[in-house]
């Protein structure tokens, strides 16, 4: 069994990374006791955490992320998402840290806040993703066999990589225009061009997306009814 | 659309391999978690699986930690700021009550009053972190890592602070009041300006480097006395005792409150001892020829380990970073590295 002391003073803790800024008064007592705290299981874990301990917080972080972020990874399908998810939910745990409970499971309190973050952020992803969809769609000749056809996730990516391709200028005219659905005016005035120059840019990003697409289609590598039209 | 819960559906999902409208549907249960409890019951069986499986070789998540701990750190910066405010207004209350006391008391002809007691205000910034002030004239500034700075409450007269380490001044001009920062070397009057000060008790120097306006040094003992323009950068040998001058860059100085770690042609024997207080960590040479070797970088929010890495990429140095080990009193020591010379 591991051993750690930790000293305490007034509210002065001496753990390595925690950042004090205080107030000394003169004449006040300062008084120093010692505390043996043991952090081998998961509950001495928490009260570590409890004590605002910052070696426990670490030893939960490293148990827990790895797992937390594959689980997020699996409905989010975004690593920064998926990112997003760990540290929010370490966040909590740390803000909530006073009220933990050491008596009942831990796994199943992080489920309960992971839970929450996922469907926050999936959510959140739902409305890109339908956009998306919507754009993948327009190139397919077959509406109903799109949509049942199950390489989805990988037309997303390559939608993804696709846009990464495009010139600078042109990707933040298409992202603003299709993905996030302004109108020609708006992304005119943010990016001081004409509406004319907007509209040729999307064009020529669909022209440039459709023929890619197909090229692919071609090659085998994405599934045969998409582009029969045309 | 079929209104109904579908774990085939989800697992397909989950494992990337599923059509638009198996995604249609698995949108519907995410937005309506509470008409699918099935939902949640199936991500629980799968959180489970999850935690009970090795997770070895996969992509470090320790960057997320460091984003984790900084943002930690800073809400605890500006909450305690806020608590302490509270704290020195209220000191501040009570000093000025005494006065209205012994005024009444006067007031009543009767007795003398006991001596106001002024009280000092200490900030520190334990290594690894860096933090903002305000002083009660409104001047602010930044303390560095394993620093101190101790003021009183209410300035007197003449505004004196001491400084322990390294912070970056900005002082608010008062015609009436000079604006002194005691370190261990010398003082340094300001009258309204931009400065960095470095006194760290374990460097062998003080350096003193002017941004904005004019300071002036003056040693302990009255031995020396020097006033400083923009852009120089003085520094006192503590072996040799002598004040050197030179002209720098100043701004490169002060980079470090705006979280920037600047290396600029150093000889690593320096670099290391601001990378150990920026870290807190412990960093051990095993190669004495090494700390000579010369080095330029600039560092933005990049973990330690990140920081060793791009150095060994430009120069022969090897390192390995060692777990974080107990002492004998059971308490946690600091990170620590070793560095040597690759050996080709």
């Amino acid at each position: 069994m591991r051993i750690v002391l930790f000293l305490e003073r007034n509210s002065f803790h001496f753990c390595s990374s925690v950042l004090n800024l205080q107030i000394f008064v003169p004449d006040i007592n300062l008084f120093t006791h010692l505390r043996i705290v043991r952090t081998n299981t998961e509950a001495e874990l928490i009260a570590g955490i409890k004590r605002n301990n910052h070696d426990s917080f670490q030893k939960i972080f490293e148990k827990y992320s790895q797992p937390l972020y594959s689980f997020a990874l699996s409905y989010l399908k975004s690593k920064e998402a998926a990112e997003d998810v760990v540290q929010e939910v370490f966040i909590k745990i740390w803000t909530n840290r006073k009220t933990l409970k050491t008596n009942t499971s831990f796994q199943s309190y992080i489920f309960t806040i992971a839970f929450n973050a996922v469907r926050k952020y999936f959510n959140k992803l739902a409305k890109v993703n339908t956009v998306k969809h919507d754009i993948l769609q327009s190139f397919s000749g077959n509406i109903e066999n799109f949509n049942n056809d199950s390489n989805f996730q990988l037309l997303l990516d390559k939608l993804d990589e696709l846009i990464e391709q495009m010139p600078e200028k042109r990707k933040q005219v298409f992202v603003k225009k299709k993905i996030e659905e302004k109108s020609l005016k708006e992304i005119a005035e943010e990016l001081s061009i004409t509406p004319k120059t907007v509209e040729y840019h999307i064009t020529e990003a669909m022209k440039f997306l459709k023929n890619e697409f197909e090229q692919l289609n071609v090659k085998g590598l994405i599934f045969f009814y998409l582009f029969i039209r045309n | 659309m079929k209104k109904n819960f579908d774990v085939h559906i989800l697992k397909r999902f989950s494992l990337g391999k599923y059509s638009y409208n198996d995604y249609a549907e698995v949108q519907q249960w995410f937005n309506q978690t509470k008409d699918f409890p099935e939902l949640k019951k199936e991500l629980s069986v799968e959180w489970e699986k999850l935690t009970r499986e090795e997770t070895a070789n996969k992509e470090s998540l320790h960057h997320i930690f460091e984003k984790i701990h900084y943002q930690i750190l800073l809400d605890q910066t500006s909450r305690e700021k806020k608590f302490n405010l509270l704290k020195f207004y209220r000191q501040v209350a009570a000093i000025l009550l005494i006065p209205v006391i012994a005024f009444l008391l006067y007031q009543l002809g009767r007795n003398e009053v006991a001596p106001v007691n002024t009280g000092w205000v200490e900030i520190t910034a334990p290594e690894g972190a860096r933090v903002e002030f305000f002083l009660p004239d409104s001047s602010s500034g930044w303390l560095n890592s394993g620093s101190k700075l101790k003021f009183p409450a209410v300035f007197e007269q003449n505004r004196k602070v001491q400084l322990l380490g390294e912070a970056y001044f900005n002082v608010k001009h008062l015609a009436e009041s000079d604006f002194i920062v005691d370190v261990s070397d010398f003082d340094v009057r300001v009258l309204g300006t931009k400065f960095n000060v470095a006194s760290y008790y374990n460097d062998t120097q003080t350096e003193v480097v002017l941004e904005e306006g004019r300071v002036e040094i003056n040693g302990k003992s009255g031995k020396f006395n020097y006033t400083m323009t923009p852009g120089k950068r003085a520094i006192f040998n503590r072996e040799l005792r002598v004040l050197n001058v030179e002209d720098v860059e100043a701004e490169r100085y002060s980079a470090w409150k705006d979280g920037y770690l600047v290396i600029d042609q150093e000889p690593l024997g320096q670099v290391l001892s601001r990378i150990e207080r920026w870290y807190n960590a412990e960093i051990v040479v095993e190669d004495e020829t090494l700390k000579s070797y010369r080095f330029k970088a600039t560092f933005k929010d990049e973990p330690l380990e990140e920081v060793l890495r791009l150095i060994a990429l430009t120069t022969p140095i090897k390192y390995r970073i060692d777990k974080r080990e107990l002492d004998t009193d059971g308490v946690v020591k600091k990170k620590k590295v070793y560095m040597k010379l690759k050996n080709n």
